[in-house]
């Protein structure tokens, strides 16, 4: 096996695949919080790729450029919860899925409107240049990728480990009814981390955007991505979440590289469905099969 | 069913129908009729969608998946076959169904969104392998499909179609209205409510989840058929993950509670498409929809077919107030135990029963048995196990190690449902009734596995099927004429006062035909007087021949009833025997009566 | 339900209230019906299209008759093509109708024309649009077949003997790649590497491997839109340094803003319509660039050569004949070496692809302008 090929192939997988490991972070933490799977949950990343990329066109220095794109998604995502979710908290969980859903097409849409269709250009933070690294060249704003995400992985378990917030967020993680009943203000706590995700997600929409452009339709496929490593983790396990989405970034780019780009979706898509049936233990029968079911 | 129910479904089908007839007499350029095919194929593809997510309460993504399989093979067999397109759309139909089936078994096992994303995944696989295909002519797809037919009698023009595509569409919507009130309509109502209690009656909730999986699939592949035949060309965009979405969005707009509410849903959602569309603002159409979406879903969160049946309520009345309850129980109502197991024998044996959580160790190497025709009462104070044992015994949860005979058989390995198929009932300590339904629908649930009709028996409501219901309505309602329910058949189990709903318990699991019936602490939140009344109910219960293994608090119904009785005490078993000797056993007064019981306990059955 | 009956009714209003409105100009009017991509990804070539065609109406025009022009949106989208089609198609006032779509739509709408009995011009690259000819519809600009003869004719006269192709898994490269693989043994050409990707991917690290793998003497890139800059800078970064060619697409605004600038793609190769190279090659080419950019008042770039060579076939088309739906397709149906901006147009009953190989040029960019590269 060629080491070279192999990181060319790796690297690359594991920063599409950071993208993907904070939308799937995204998920899980709202999920816990509000009891809601949120599909604008994408949407926010092609939030921070089109406004700081409109701005910076626009004449705007880079970093303040990040602060208000961050600041969007953060808003954004907080207008959300307040809007179309905190009205609705009791209604089944399928219809608020399905708001979420359509929040998250008026969001393509109104991107649609203001940006245009065509796809928009940020520079790197630190250059075009390109670095080498096991034999593999990579784009240097990959290092801001990954650095990013480390630190927004690091502060989010730092957060929910070792603050009152965080354990309450914990604690609506183990059983939302239980935590409500509590006394854990579920409602100021759903405001907080709807908002703390879509600034994650808008974050890594910025970061990210030097390397693959900023569309306005690239949230479906960001939201999808990142849904399946949630569901991975069971919409309830954030370690999970995080190791499946970059997981799913690596194994399309590996399963791309070594067997078939044309039927690469297919290959990430069978192995999912194989492993979840495996883990869930379906190839056993009768009583032993139901003890080991995933998720809620 | 009632009249009302019978007025309510006369004018949802009119309102229904008519326009649809009406339409294209009206409206009858190509386009307009075009609409119309469009809207009829989607709807036909979301009645089987409203069973699965609605009635299943299985949420699907990559539902456009089986049009896709639906389209693709009329589409191939048709074109390149020469197959009669009717023939080629029950094709695509079985086919779709078999994948449905395959994936379905494995998947429905799995709990949380995990259908959701399987079925996403499958459809992204179909989406890959119509690009990859040639022989399906890879991305372009396949064209030159001709136009639909039924046995080599074509469909000449499109409003000839147009009701060709609604007569199948409302095909559906029957199949959908006989599933909803059929056993399988309740046992998903049932499963929807409590899956434990629907599994004590003996439903098995994987089966018909994915019989409405596999239900969904076939009418969104004959969806798929139509539309190829109205494009006269697939290609893998055609229904791709948007149009998944469209459909989900569709069903729920529309409103789950009703089959019609897929009809409804894919009709307006069509309806509205081509509106906006006629206001040429291209770039805001998503935005307006997707506005629209969210606003609806707040202000109807169960869709607009159930703000029309909310409308229907206001105009017509509520109904179904629960008349005047006749107290006084029949004990003619029910024929007793047929095929009793032998009176001297054993009926229940459990072995070495264990089960750990963690650290604690809820039952402990637990044995006993109880005797054919008996009372036997399970005691303990609180978290001695009680319970624990009780779910062991039903399936509810696994056993660490033990074993458990009914009749001399073990059921330890076997699931409630298979449990209760066997011929063992059981209520619950918090109540499990199904408040989606009637009582006399909750009650008709107990008679599930004394009934035979399947899907296929079902969807076509074969006379079977209606004579079996009368049958099921018959014993339901002789079960609560026994419990002294009469007259409280048509509410909500949720309306009736908290004893009467512990009473509808009972009756469901008597309307199981059951041989032996556990019941858990069945008078917790009684009062003196309804304690009472189930004291006597029990013994009456035992008069059929139905064993009865209890688990209870209040010592003076234990004492006054129990023929035998088994003690636990921190997951332990302290003593068993005749109710006279555990009474007088000083290990189990020391470790839990405290006290002597004796007088109370005669003071009561003697005032009984 | 009563809601499905409003609706109906407002569907109903709003289709009467088009008829009515258009059936009371109809005398003097010239209707053209137009299914455009006006949102999705060929959005942004439909409306270069338009512009074209606008030109050719502002400067040429036909005497004496008014366009008027009906447009519906398919969203770039089959199923929606074919709804607007046939909703055009009903209109009996509309004589022509203009596909503006990518293939994939063009050839749903395809199945339906004989149907209609309306004729169409129609874009699109799909071989199988104009061959097997429908009766009714008529192709404007070379097949893919004839930008990968184009191609080959290239890379075999430059002395290439190993092409690596890097393909979209669309209907348009999937052609490209058919194409390709039947003419390369006939110019002595060794295709060492084929790969696809999807259109929305971002990370094409694993196709370039393999292609570097395979050590081509040339890479042609048939990628667009945003898979199209994307591929270009991971091409540039992962230091394949073969020649490279890529598809006539990436000769517009957006793809020089997305790589950076015009003169980071100096020195690419592109097949492209001699149109597009405008008073360079001189004859009707230049005559027809010089009124086109006239027309638009700027530098056109591909798409509007094509939207004048629209215009420039209709005028045959209705100057030919009557002006029914009939009378202009036998009239189109007998279209021979018609002038045009990428070339002569010609139709037989067997063949409606309207141009061949010989209107397509290899051009060399230079900031962002196209000069023939021979």
């Amino acid at each position: 096996m060629d080491f070279a090929v192999f990181f060319q192939l790796f690297l690359p997988g594991l920063t599409t695949g950071c993208v993907y490991a904070l939308v799937a972070l995204g998920f899980v933490l709202t999920a816990n919080v509000s009891g809601v799977v949120n599909f604008a949950q994408g949407e926010f990343v092609m939030l921070g790729g089109v406004v700081a990329a409109a701005l910076v066109a626009g004449g705007m220095p880079m970093l303040p450029a990040i602060v208000i794109a961050t600041v969007v998604g953060a808003v954004v995502a907080a207008a959300q919860e307040r809007l179309t979710l905190a009205p609705v908290r009791d209604t089944p969980h399928f219809i608020r899925i399905t708001i979420t859903l359509g929040v998250a097409v008026v969001l393509r849409g109104i991107a649609l409107i203001l940006f245009g269709k065509d796809p928009l250009f940020l520079p790197g933070f630190t250059g075009e240049g390109t670095i080498s690294l096991f034999g593999a060249v990579l784009p240097i704003q990959s290092l801001w990728v990954w650095a990013a995400t480390a630190a927004l992985l690091a502060a989010t378990f730092w957060f929910l480990k070792f603050t009152d917030v965080g354990r309450a967020v914990r604690a609506c993680s183990i059983n939302l009814r239980a935590a409500r009943l509590m006394g854990i203000d579920a409602e100021r706590l759903t405001l907080l981390v709807f908002s703390l995700a879509g600034a994650a997600g808008a974050l890594a929409g910025v970061v990210i955007t030097p390397i693959v452009l900023a569309t306005w339709d690239a949230g479906v496929s960001y939201g999808l991505k990142g849904f399946i490593g949630a569901i991975l983790g069971g919409m309830r396990n954030p370690v999970i979440a995080v190791l499946g989405g970059l997981g799913i970034g690596v194994v399309e780019s590996l399963a791309a590289g070594y067997v078939s780009s044309g039927y690469k979706d297919a290959i990430v898509y069978g192995v999912l469905i194989a492993y979840l049936l495996v883990r869930g233990g379906v190839f056993l029968f009768g009583r032993a099969a139901l003890v080991g079911s995933t998720g809620e | 069913m009632t009249d009302r129910a019978r007025l309510k479904r006369t004018l949802a089908l009119a309102a229904f129908a008519i326009p649809v007839i009406v339409y294209p007499l009206i409206y009858s350029g190509s386009y307009p009729v075009g609409v119309g095919i469009i809207a009829g194929a989607m709807a036909a593809g979301t009645v089987g969608f409203v069973l699965l997510i609605g009635y299943a309460h299985q949420l699907a993504f990559g539902q456009a998946g089986f049009l896709m399989v639906g389209g693709y093979v009329n589409a191939i067999l048709s074109t390149h076959y020469h197959v009669d397109p009717f023939v080629a759309l029950l094709a695509g139909v079985v086919l779709s169904m078999a994948i449905a089936w395959v994936i379905g078994w494995p998947i429905m096992k799995l709990r949380g969104f995990v259908l959701a994303m399987a079925s996403l995944a499958m459809q992204f696989i179909f989406i890959v392998l119509a690009i990859e295909s040639e022989f399906a002519g890879g991305a372009l797809g396949t064209q030159g499909v001709p136009k639909f037919s039924v046995f080599g009698i074509s469909f000449a023009n499109d409003t000839a179609f147009y009701y060709a595509v609604w007569a199948i569409a409302f095909t559906c919507v029957a199949i959908g209205l006989n599933v909803d009130r059929s056993r399988i309509g309740r046992a998903l109502k049932a499963i929807a409510a409590s899956e434990m209690a629907a599994g004590s009656v003996g439903i098995d909730a994987i089966k018909y989840k994915v019989q409405m999986f596999v239900v969904s699939a076939g009418m969104a592949s004959a969806a798929g058929s139509l539309g190829a035949h109205y494009l006269r060309a697939m290609d893998p965009n055609v229904y791709g993950f948007a149009y998944s979405l469209n459909l989900l969005t569709g069903v729920i707009i529309g409103g789950l509670t009703s089959v019609w509410g897929g009809a409804l849903g894919a009709t307006v959602i069509t309806g509205l498409r081509e509106l906006l569309r006629s206001l040429a603002l291209p770039l805001w159409e998503s935005v307006i929809m997707g506005a629209l979406t969210v606003i609806v879903l707040i202000a109807f969160p169960t869709g607009l077919a159930g703000a029309l049946s909310a409308l229907f309520d206001r105009v017509v009345g509520r109904g179904g107030r629960a008349g005047t309850i006749s107290v006084a129980p029949d004990s003619t109502a029910l024929a007793p135990v047929q095929n009793p197991p032998p009176a001297d024998g054993v009926l229940l044996d459990v072995r070495g029963a264990s089960r750990a959580f963690g650290s604690l160790r809820a039952v402990a190497d637990v044995s006993f048995s109880v005797a054919p025709g008996s009372i036997t009462a399970l005691i303990g104070p609180n978290g001695a196990g009680k319970t624990t044992l009780f779910n062991l015994i039903g399936g509810y949860q696994p056993l660490d190690a033990g074993t458990v005979r009914f009749r001399g058989e073990p059921i330890e390995t076997l699931l409630p449902d298979e449990i209760a198929l066997r011929g063992i009932g059981r209520t619950f300590q918090n109540l499990q009734l199904f408040d989606n339904m009637t009582v006399l629908e909750n009650v008709m649930c107990g008679r599930h596995r004394r009934m035979s009709a399947g899907l296929l028996d079902i969807s076509a409501r074969l006379p079977k099927v209606p004579r079996e219901e009368a049958d099921a309505q018959r014993a339901a309602r002789a079960a609560l004429a026994f419990v002294g329910l009469r007259g409280a058949e048509d509410v909500r189990p949720s309306v009736l006062p908290f004893g009467h709903q512990r009473l509808v318990e009972v009756a469901r699991a008597l309307a199981l035909q059951p041989t032996l019936l556990l019941m858990d602490e069945p008078a917790s939140g009684l009062n003196d007087t309804e304690t009472e009344r189930l004291a006597e109910l029990i013994l009456r219960i035992c008069a059929l021949g139905i064993t009865v293994l209890l688990v209870e608090h209040d010592m003076r119904l234990v004492m006054g009833l129990a023929d035998s009785i088994v003690v636990m005490h921190h997951g332990v078993k302290i003593a068993d025997g005749p109710t006279d000797r555990v009474r007088a056993d000083p290990q189990v007064i020391a470790a839990y009566l405290g006290h002597d019981p004796h007088t109370e306990a005669h003071e009561r059955v003697a005032g009984a | 339900m009563s809601i499905a009956r409003v609706w109906l009714d407002l569907v109903g209003a709003i289709v009467l209230a088009c008829a009515i409105s258009t059936t009371a100009g109809a005398q003097q009017d010239f209707k053209i019906g137009v299914v455009e991509s006006l949102t999705g990804g060929f959005a942004g070539p439909a409306r270069d299209t338009v512009d074209g065609l606008d030109a050719w109406m502002k400067v040429r025009g036909l005497p004496g008759k008014k366009f008027v022009l009906t447009t519906l949106d398919d969203e770039t989208n089959g199923v929606n093509a074919a709804n607007a089609f046939r909703r055009l198609a009903g209109d009996p006032d509309i004589r022509l109708i203009y596909l503006f779509v990518p293939s994939s739509s063009a050839m749903a709408v395809k199945t339906l024309a004989s149907e209609f009995k309306v004729p169409i011009i129609s874009g699109g690259a799909a071989d199988a649009l104009g061959t097997p000819a429908d009766p009714y519809l008529f192709k404007v600009a070379p097949a893919t077949r004839d930008f990968m003869t184009r191609l080959a004719q290239y890379v075999k006269q430059k002395g290439y003997k190993r092409l690596a192709m890097l393909e979209p898994n669309d209907a348009f490269g999937q052609s490209e790649i058919a194409n390709m693989k039947k003419f390369a043994p006939e110019y002595g050409i060794d295709l060492v590497a084929v790969e696809t990707l999807g259109v929305e991917d971002t990370n094409f690290n694993a196709q370039l491997t393999r292609i570097r793998a395979a050590n081509p003497d040339v890479l042609y890139d048939g990628a667009s839109g945003r898979a199209a800059i994307l591929t270009f800078k991971q091409i540039k970064q992962l230091g394949l340094n073969m020649p490279l060619i890529m598809g006539q697409s990436v000769v517009a605004k957006p793809f020089f803003e997305g790589i950076g600038g015009a003169e980071v793609a100096d020195g690419l190769i592109v097949p492209i319509q001699l149109g597009t190279f405008g008073t360079k090659v001189g004859g009707d080419t230049a005559k027809f660039y010089a009124e086109l950019e006239k027309g638009l008042g700027r530098n056109a770039v591909y798409y509007n050569t094509f939207g004048f060579d629209v215009g420039l076939i209709t005028e045959s088309g209705v100057k030919n004949s009557d002006g029914t739906r009939q009378g202009i397709r036998n009239a189109l149906d007998k279209i021979k070496g018609l002038p045009a901006l990428n070339g002569p147009v010609t139709y037989t009953p067997e063949d409606h692809t309207g141009q061949n190989f010989e209107s397509i040029g290899m051009g060399r960019l230079e900031k962002g302008v196209p000069v023939p590269a021979q």
